[in-house]
């Protein structure tokens, strides 16, 4: 929810490449367990660009054929855009889907130059990521992937995304100190959810680059046209990093 | 202290922009006010030309925190315009998401705006890493809070459901059943924060006020229906008539009217005015809470208002597994919007969070929205913060205090009264091309 601040680099390691700003906290994954993943797509339905985080999520929840973007418009996304009469069944089909839990964990082939890995996750698509990211009944995880959209900038066009890690090198700016409630976005959220020793040791948030974050019902081309790439790339990195776990049953 | 000139820019932890000036020359206050720097929202303005069926979900978008209670007084002032009577469930289902949004508006302002002031910390950020089991139990609340939005109403935040003359979507009785499983577990938590609540210590601060609040014929606890009544006036106004008890004047320093009543120049509106008004209407454990934390009407010091917020999440708390029950006993049925009878004038009137908010609709032959005003609670309470912070600022002088200790007392002043002041500036009348 809300448009993160982008983006400033820290240094955060010693001089022996040693982690030296995160506290260790309780994680999630007991040995022999398969890691545990959790997606939350951030954002606002009909907030133009701000709705990609959860748009993006969607997709992963749905599972492939992703619905666009590999010559398939076969699984269209349900919502609708556009027309005054479209709004409310737009609406109230978005409201089905939000915040609710897709439990993930049946493993599923995925087709279209991925190779047949498997991901499994729990994937939530979340307008309240304050009360989401710090929730302590989804139990613990090791890996948590946060979508979001930041502002873009020179740096940044609209339509390009990047993914950080939450623990290391570049970093979402912080609200100032005396926050009010319209700043408890994504980076209070993340922040709370540390200080509550609710995060695993890995955090990657995608960052996607939007510029129209104006009421409308839907993002703008250049966002819309970058979430398949998006989308795939997080199948990528989660599946290598799966199976860079120790005791992942992943081929 | 003879001299001094306090000068916030933007007042954090309150919902929108807001700065307090004062300025004191040799011991006399030759400024004080309440700067609303936030920019006018124009939702009355463009309003005008949208279907009457239009408004609920256009003004809802007012506030992310008060949406349940923009759309219920939406509702109402529609319904009041076409003629349209809803059914008995429907009522339940409007009181129990409007219970829901004070529990999660009240737990919001009282845990993460609040509560970092007796804790001498910033934000409840630090907070969660020094108390987390505070926070723990503040995010807990808030989620159960939100979760019955979401069922009643269709999202967490600016519900769907919500429509002139009914819902559009069937509340599921299992969903219900468990939210009922979790508002009882949520007791202890309550019970525990009340307990937290005893140990903050509360300014002193007293003036006699006019407290402005729904009062109801049927003998609940005043947020969804009722005549506007105050401790100077108990004789109810109808929602019809509140232009005659509402008096909105603009003032140079503010983006946002004030506004006076007929018995005083200012008045306040929220949960200690509701307590105020409807102590006697209170559920038995949210009367013990306000026992335990000292609370008895008429209180006059501001302050309380958190306070007053608290016993309030105790009532909408146990007041909901009442509607619950009632809601799964009588057998919630899928039932149609009921269809408007006419088209004209139409106020509706509900307390929420901050206090009581107005919805004004006029609607032209073919049901299109020619006019509209919105009173905001806030808008309403502006005048009387000043009025405060003007009669405290001597006792804080003579106190010597310092210029930090007296700014950091008149910001507690504000975040009291849990000012939106996003919601609170529209005052702006656009007549369009």
């Amino acid at each position: 929810m809300g448009v993160m601040t982008m983006i400033q680099y820290r240094n955060n390691t010693n001089q022996e490449g040693e982690h030296k700003d995160w506290r260790p906290v309780p994680r999630g994954g007991a040995a022999g367990a398969e890691p545990r993943v959790r997606i939350v797509g951030c954002g606002r339905w009909s907030m133009g660009d701000d709705q990609a985080g959860l748009v993006a999520a969607d997709m992963l929840r749905r599972r492939c054929p992703l619905p666009y973007g590999r010559g398939s418009d076969a699984h269209p996304l349900p919502y609708g855009r556009g027309s005054d009469a479209d709004q409310l069944t737009y609406a109230r089909h978005a409201a089905s889907s939000v915040a609710r839990q897709a439990d993930l964990s049946t493993p599923k082939n995925v087709e279209g130059g991925t190779d047949g890995r498997v991901v499994a996750a729990t994937v939530t698509l979340s307008e309240q990521p304050l009360l989401d990211l710090t929730d302590d009944r989804i139990g613990p995880v090791d890996l948590l992937v946060v979508i979001d959209t930041a502002l873009a900038d020179e740096h940044h066009p609209a339509g390009s995304f990047q993914r950080i890690d939450y623990r290391h090198g570049a970093r979402i700016r912080q609200e100032p100190v005396g926050i009010d409630t319209h700043s408890l976005g994504v980076a209070s959220a993340l922040q709370l959810a540390d200080n509550l020793e609710l995060l695993p040791e890995h955090v990657w948030i995608y960052v996607l680059f939007g510029r129209a974050f104006g009421r409308d019902l839907w993002m703008s081309g250049a966002v819309e046209a970058a979430i398949p790439a998006l989308v795939e790339l997080i199948e990528v990195d989660v599946t290598k990093w799966i199976r860079s776990r120790p005791c992942t049953s992943l081929p | 202290v003879k001299n001094v000139t306090i000068d916030v820019k933007h007042i954090t932890r309150v919902e929108g922009h807001g700065n307090i000036a004062v300025k004191v020359d040799d011991g006399e206050i030759t400024r004080l006010e309440l700067q609303i720097v936030e920019s006018p929202r124009y939702f009355e303005a463009f309003l005008r030309g949208r279907r009457w069926y239009e408004a609920p979900h256009i003004t809802c978008r007012v506030c992310g925190i008060c949406s349940v209670g923009h759309t219920t007084a939406s509702v109402k002032a529609m319904e009041a315009a076409t003629g349209i009577e809803i059914t008995e469930q429907t009522r339940l289902l409007r009181r129990l998401i409007l219970n829901a949004e004070h529990l999660q508006s009240h737990l919001l302002h009282l845990y993460f705006l609040a509560v970092p002031d007796f804790f001498g910390v910033g934000s409840v950020i630090p907070l969660a890493a020094t108390h987390p089991d505070v926070v723990k139990r503040a995010l807990r609340m808030k989620r159960l809070a939100n979760d019955i939005c979401a069922a009643v109403g269709g999202r967490h935040i600016h519900p769907i459901a919500l429509h002139a003359g009914g819902f559009t979507h069937t509340t599921d009785p299992k969903e219900l059943v468990e939210l009922k499983r979790r508002l009882e577990a949520s007791r202890a938590d309550l019970l525990e924060t009340a307990e937290l609540f005893t140990t903050l210590e509360v300014p002193e601060f007293h003036r006699p006020t006019e407290y402005v609040a729904l009062r109801a014929t049927n003998g609940e606890y005043a947020l969804y229906g009722g005549g506007m009544v105050s401790n100077l006036q108990p004789e109810p106004t109808e929602a019809g008539a509140y232009r005659k008890r509402v008096m909105e004047t603009v003032v140079q320093h503010s983006a946002a009217k004030h506004t006076r009543s007929p018995y005083a120049d200012c008045y306040m509106v929220g949960a200690l005015a509701r307590y105020n008004n409807n102590a006697d209407r209170l559920h038995p454990e949210a009367k013990k809470v306000a026992a335990m934390l000292g609370l008895s009407p008429v209180c006059d010091n501001p302050f309380h208002n958190n306070t007053a917020q608290l016993v309030e999440c105790v009532h909408c708390n146990e007041d909901s597994v009442e509607i619950i029950d009632e809601l799964l006993t009588r057998g919630l049925k899928s039932e149609p919007l009921v269809e408007p009878e006419h088209f004209g004038r139409g106020v509706g009137m509900a307390e929420v969070p901050r206090g009581l908010l107005f919805h004004e609709y006029e609607l032209d032959d073919d049901g299109i929205i020619s006019g509209s005003n919105l009173v905001i609670p806030t808008g309403q309470n502006l005048a009387n913060i000043e009025a405060d912070m003007r009669a405290m600022m001597p006792g804080l002088l003579a106190t010597g205090m310092s210029k930090e200790q007296i700014t950091h007392r008149l910001e507690m002043l504000v975040r009291a009264y849990d000012p939106c002041i996003s919601c609170a500036t529209h005052f702006l009348d656009i007549e369009w091309a």
